[in-house]
């Protein structure tokens, strides 16, 4: 008996018809694979993440697209959780209060850290933390509590080590997260946006997106632990 | 439990208590549902790379809508499909059929109202569609004689499969890589 199986049928949107048709060219000079897929020879070639080596040939082992540098080759996911580099901008959940750290979910595949010297104390003071500060950690940030943060550097392991050495980082207060996959968010020169409306927006490089009302003067001098809330009901 | 060399395995194989014509009760818990779950855990642990993610856990859960035959295959397939949306690293795309051996005669993709005691049911899964086997799990016996035709229609039911899959994901992954690079 012979049995045969058709192959997918891709969806009939309008929308993703459009984005493919203005990538086209995008898409003919790009290399994309499937896991699995040979990508090519093993002779001769240094082998970069996303791929592995079996018998004489180079196969890939994520769904995405083929880059080579040289003779290094390697393979990006097009979906992956957010992989950091030193100087994004992000938005985190603090999961953990340790001993002069705090672990912050940034939707990457270990938690972040934000160490208790990489913190601007509340009031915008900036000053070596003592003993004190250590036990109080839990005053400034709590679990639950969101932050915005940059990546200060990247640890062995992968994961990401963050500072809110700058005003404009810190604390956040009465808003909205709303998350969506890490590359749709693309890294430009600025990701904080006031919008005419009155609202601001933080567009952190991990998904997590920020929405809030206009800061006042005052309250975007102190780093986000002080919040006048009879200002934002009236709006 | 952690693993200092590689990366845990966690599956969930469930059914919605809609799923079946009879309403099940209990969604997880059974006794087949929890070989499902280590038939799951044992086919992934072999083809992820797990050496990659010391220390960590990846969760595959499955929850089937609607069963009609072939509700374990149908599970490998669609972890296959969220495993490389992940952008988990795997040796292949792991693909997997139900085969029946119906009087000697083998079929492949039996619906749940061609199960019975007699008809005895082979799942095999394979990873990238070639003749490696990562999975196999047999209900009711079968002729050892009728065996090798049942494994030769389930492996090329497999390869068929396999390249209907990564069609996809190439379909899928061509759409995210546009929106990814737009400007």
């Amino acid at each position: 008996m012979h049995i045969h199986i058709s192959k997918p049928i891709p969806p009939p949107s309008s929308s993703s018809d459009a984005i493919l048709q203005s990538a086209k060219r995008l898409l003919e000079d790009a290399h994309l694979v499937a896991p699995g897929v040979n990508v090519c020879v093993a002779e001769g070639v240094m082998r970069g993440h996303g791929t592995y080596f079996e018998g004489d040939e180079l196969i890939a082992s994520v769904a995405g697209s083929v880059e080579q540098v040289n003779k290094l080759i390697q393979v990006k996911p097009v979906k992956s959780r957010y992989l950091g580099e030193i100087g994004d901008v992000v938005v985190g959940r603090i999961t953990e209060v340790q001993q002069k750290r705090w672990k912050v979910d940034t939707n990457s595949r270990l938690d972040s850290n934000l160490l208790l010297a990489s913190v601007n104390l509340p009031g915008g003071e900036l000053r070596r933390k003592t003993l004190e500060d250590e036990l109080i950690m839990r005053e400034y940030l709590k679990e639950g509590d969101l932050v915005s943060a940059e990546v200060q550097q990247l640890f062995q392991d992968g994961s990401l080590s963050l500072h809110t050495r700058n005003l404009k980082y810190g604390k956040l207060g009465q808003g909205t997260l709303v998350k969506v996959p890490p590359y749709l968010v693309k890294r430009r020169k600025t990701h904080f946006h006031n919008l005419q409306f009155g609202a601001s927006v933080i567009l952190g490089c991990n998904g997590y997106i920020w929405i809030s009302p206009v800061k006042s003067e005052d309250e975007a001098l102190t780093g986000g632990y002080v919040q006048d809330i009879e200002v934002s009901r009236g709006k | 439990m952690i693993n200092e060399e590689q990366c845990v395995v966690n599956c969930q194989y469930s059914m919605a208590t809609f799923s079946v014509p009879d309403r099940r009760n209990k969604p997880r818990g059974d006794r087949r549902g929890n070989e499902f779950t280590r038939l799951l855990e044992r086919a992934f642990e072999s083809a992820i790379l797990v050496k990659n993610y010391p220390r960590s856990q990846i969760d595959i859960f499955c929850e089937v809508l609607e069963a009609d035959g072939g509700n374990l295959a149908a599970c490998v397939n669609a972890a296959s499909l969220a495993l490389a949306d992940a952008g988990i690293p795997m040796r292949g795309l792991v693909t997997a059929v139900e085969c029946g051996s119906v009087t000697g005669e083998a079929c492949a993709d039996l619906s749940s109202r061609e199960h019975s005691d007699i008809v005895s049911r082979l799942t095999v899964a394979t990873v990238g569609g070639k003749d490696e086997i990562c999975m196999l799990d047999l209900k009711n016996i079968i002729h050892k004689d009728h065996v090798p035709q049942l494994i030769k229609m389930a492996m090329d039911a497999n390869a068929q499969i396999h390249s209907c899959l990564e069609s996809a994901v190439l379909i899928h992954m061509k759409k995210c890589y546009a929106l990814s690079k737009r400007c």
